[in-house]
């Protein structure tokens, strides 16, 4: 039913209402002496010179393709565990069979030195 | 059907249950500060020191002073940072890490000594996916990381919440697995119904605790949780000698306590789910149904300690090996822990 995940919102809705609230709360008491340097990020002392969003390492890209992936497989695992009990054999080799084919890709992706971090 | 003289039945249900999620939202809130004590006091223990011991009796009152510190501090944001995302990030954060535990129940039902009429779940919401609900909402936590990095424009904070993610979604996919194993035994996502049957004991003397068919799963879920949570010894995202403080280097006052905040609650929401799942949540012996929560306590408390106790005894690892670990051997343990254990229901009814 629905109406069961009303309490959900409502925990959320406190939550962020909590952190909204010490936040404001916290912004009226603090005090304020800013300077030029103090608006800079920081870079042990250093003035940065470049924008901080520079290019990075393509392997990160290469782990949020794998993870796309392999979490895919993992939800599709979550209701098959929970029927496994009326599955039985069948479920077992079924899955089975679904795990050989990601084990292939798997091993292409090891082979591949995608799973390499150097 | 519906009737106002229903509704008026109603009543000291729904007010038993607002009370119940205000009360859960203040413990947790508690169990933050009360965590950070803990950890202090914990570490001091561990290197032969007192730890924090001025600040009212043996140092009880040292968070509160940390908090009401925090909150007189100056609010700085970079002039180059992103306002709007930056603002955002750390409400994102704390609301993430309150989220996953409305779904988590804490004790069996109980009318308070009679106090209701009808039973009362001690738990926020009773939602039968709830397993569902804490896997989709423990990766919304990585949002508030990767704004936080992204928005401060600051070299550290992107490389600190680069590292994060890639290491929180790569954890993530063990974590799930591991839940899966133990969806299997449990044919069930209501964590409620998992934890009952976890109850009653083997040969009169061992618990039916999911730990003890699978203590592999056990052990790939507190890794996992451990790596989740961006805990030593996995505590790349804000390693201090690398980073400086990771995502957060540009957060100060109350914006970073949201994201310490953020952190201890989803310490404490791994920890409450781990009992759930595998240390057979409120059931114990010595106890009645109804103090139940007692258990569930002391078994949270316990996993909390181990938390703590690894962080001061391991040394980080290096960013590679984690990568490794995560990927070259814990993905496929948890793969073959989850058909073992579909084999061992199939062929010896476990």
């Amino acid at each position: 039913m629905l109406s069961d995940y009303i309490p959900i919102a409502i925990f959320v809705v406190v939550a962020t209402g909590f952190a909204l609230f010490t936040l404001i709360f916290a912004s009226l008491l603090h005090s304020e002496k800013y300077n030029k340097v103090k608006f800079e990020p920081y870079e042990c002392g250093i003035e940065p010179t470049t924008d901080a969003r520079d290019r990075y390492s393509i392997r990160y890209f290469l782990v949020a393709m794998l993870f796309v992936i392999f979490d895919v497989e993992t939800v599709f695992m979550f209701p098959w565990a929970v029927i496994f009990d009326k599955l039985l054999l069948f479920g077992l080799i079924e899955m089975l069979v679904f795990i050989l084919i990601l084990v292939v890709g798997y091993y292409y992706a090891w082979q591949k030195g995608a799973l390499e971090w150097a | 059907m519906f009737s106002w003289l229903h509704l008026y039945r109603m009543i000291p249900l729904l007010i038993a249950q607002i009370v119940l999620t205000l009360f859960v939202f203040f413990m947790l809130l508690n169990s933050a500060a009360v965590m950070v004590y803990f950890e202090r006091k914990v570490a001091a223990m561990l290197q032969q020191r007192l730890g924090p011991y001025l600040v009212g009796p043996r140092g009880l009152l040292q968070p509160v002073a940390d908090v009401i510190k925090l909150m007189f501090k100056e609010e700085l944001r970079p002039r180059a940072a992103d306002p709007l995302l930056f603002a955002l990030a750390p409400i994102i954060s704390a609301a993430a890490a309150f989220a996953a535990f409305a779904v988590v129940p804490f004790g069996a039902e109980t009318t308070f000594f009679g106090l209701l009429s009808d039973p009362l779940r001690l738990q926020v919401a009773d939602v039968n996916v709830a397993v569902l609900v804490i896997f989709a909402i423990a990766s919304m936590s990585v949002y508030g990381i990767v704004l936080a990095g992204w928005s401060s424009n600051s070299k550290y904070s992107l490389l600190g919440s680069l590292r994060a993610s890639a290491q929180m979604i790569s954890y993530e996919l063990s974590y799930g697995l591991a839940l899966a194993s133990v969806l299997v035994m449990a044919n069930s996502l209501s964590l409620t119904d998992i934890v009952n049957r976890q109850a009653g004991v083997w040969f009169h003397v061992i618990p039916r605790w999911f730990l003890f068919v699978q203590p592999l799963g056990f052990l790939i879920y507190l890794t996992a949780g451990i790596a989740e949570t961006n805990r030593a010894p996995f505590d790349f995202p804000e390693a201090e000698q690398e980073l400086v403080a990771g995502y957060h280097t540009e957060y100060s006052s109350m914006s970073f306590a949201m994201f310490f905040l953020a952190e201890y609650i989803n310490m404490v929401t791994v920890s409450a789910v781990a009992t759930d799942l595998f240390l057979g949540g409120w059931h114990g012996p010595f106890l009645p149904e109804s103090l139940g929560w007692i258990w569930f306590l002391l078994k949270v408390t316990a996993i909390l300690f181990f938390y703590v106790w690894m962080r001061w005894t391991l040394p980080r690892y290096r960013y590679d090996q984690l990568m490794h670990f995560g990927w070259r051997v814990l993905l496929p343990l948890a793969v073959v822990n989850l058909l073992a254990t579909a084999a061992g229901v199939l062929y010896f009814d476990l």
